[in-house]
């Protein structure tokens, strides 16, 4: 990685940063370029909003009549 | 949820295999709708979902024994899902490894979005960001989530399932999938940017 990050290397890089996986001279190349460039803060942002949104979707349940017809399959195979 | 501890995945599998049928239904209840839901992803067929699923169940009870604890319950798990959806789908022969989705070259955000030195030709439109909660209960974008989810590719899709919707970590999705640390990230990364480009239409 250069000394000067463009906008959409950066942008390809986000979940590398945000995994932990920039370290070093490319973690700080990739900072210095999103302390000054707004417009990547910006998309940032978007794509945590993103993850914030899908983490808080409901997740599905087991409905207990499957759970009930899998123990059932269970007992007739042993 | 979180990820179930080795600890605690070891002392629900002791209590199963000495006959506890108490802890065979927790972990039926525990488990069974992140299952579905990873084979719905990758057969993409609702009724072939239900029998992979079925069909596992009976090999997960059979095989517990045979769990040698290194890696988490439910990857090894979500193993025995991919293998059943790979014998019972009948595109088996045409089966393509997670892994090689990864490896073809594709842009994370549209490439028309920057100029030749890449760099933003507009920066991305303001979002009136309220909390994730708030978001969710307009239907729209309800709407437009699931719809993106639903157009990823299999690979995209079972990451970002995995990883956002059943809070997996990085290390089980890539013993699940049989992937690298650094295609995890690559498929999330795409997925996810694809789930914002769908957002950003729609979003207030």
């Amino acid at each position: 990685m250069s000394l000067v990050l463009c906008c959409r290397d950066a942008m390809a890089r986000l979940t590398e940063q945000s995994e932990g996986a920039l370290v070093g001279a490319e973690g700080a190349t990739f900072g210095l370029h999103l302390a000054i460039c707004g417009p990547c803060k910006r998309h940032r942002a978007q794509l945590e909003t993103t993850v914030s949104v899908l983490r808080a979707m409901p997740r599905e349940q087991a409905k207990t009549e499957d759970v009930d017809a899998i123990l059932q399959r269970l007992a007739r195979v042993l | 949820m979180g990820t179930p501890s080795k600890e605690e995945d070891g002392a629900l599998v002791d209590r199963i295999l000495a006959g506890e049928r108490a802890a065979l239904r927790l972990l039926i209840e525990r488990e069974h709708a992140t299952l579905l839901r990873f084979a719905r992803v990758i057969t993409r067929d609702d009724d072939l979902a239900q029998e992979v699923v079925q069909d596992a169940w009976v090999r997960i009870h059979g095989g517990l024994a045979a769990f040698e604890r290194r890696s988490s319950l439910r990857t090894w798990m979500a193993r025995i899902v991919i293998n059943r959806a790979k014998t019972l789908t009948a595109r088996a022969a045409r089966w393509v490894p997670f892994a090689e989705e990864a490896e073809t070259q594709q842009d994370a955000v549209d490439p028309g979005a920057f100029t030749e030195r890449g760099f933003w030709k507009e920066a991305p439109s303001r979002w009136h960001v309220e909390t994730p909660e708030r978001l969710l209960d307009r239907q729209q974008i309800c709407a437009a989530i699931h719809a993106e989810i639903a157009e990823l590719p299999t690979a995209q899709r079972a990451v970002l399932t995995l990883r956002d919707l059943e809070g997996w970590d990085a290390e089980e999705v890539c013993n699940a999938l049989e992937i690298s640390e650094s295609n995890q990230r690559v498929l999330l990364h795409r997925a996810r940017s694809r789930v914002r480009a769908g957002l950003e239409k729609v979003m207030p």
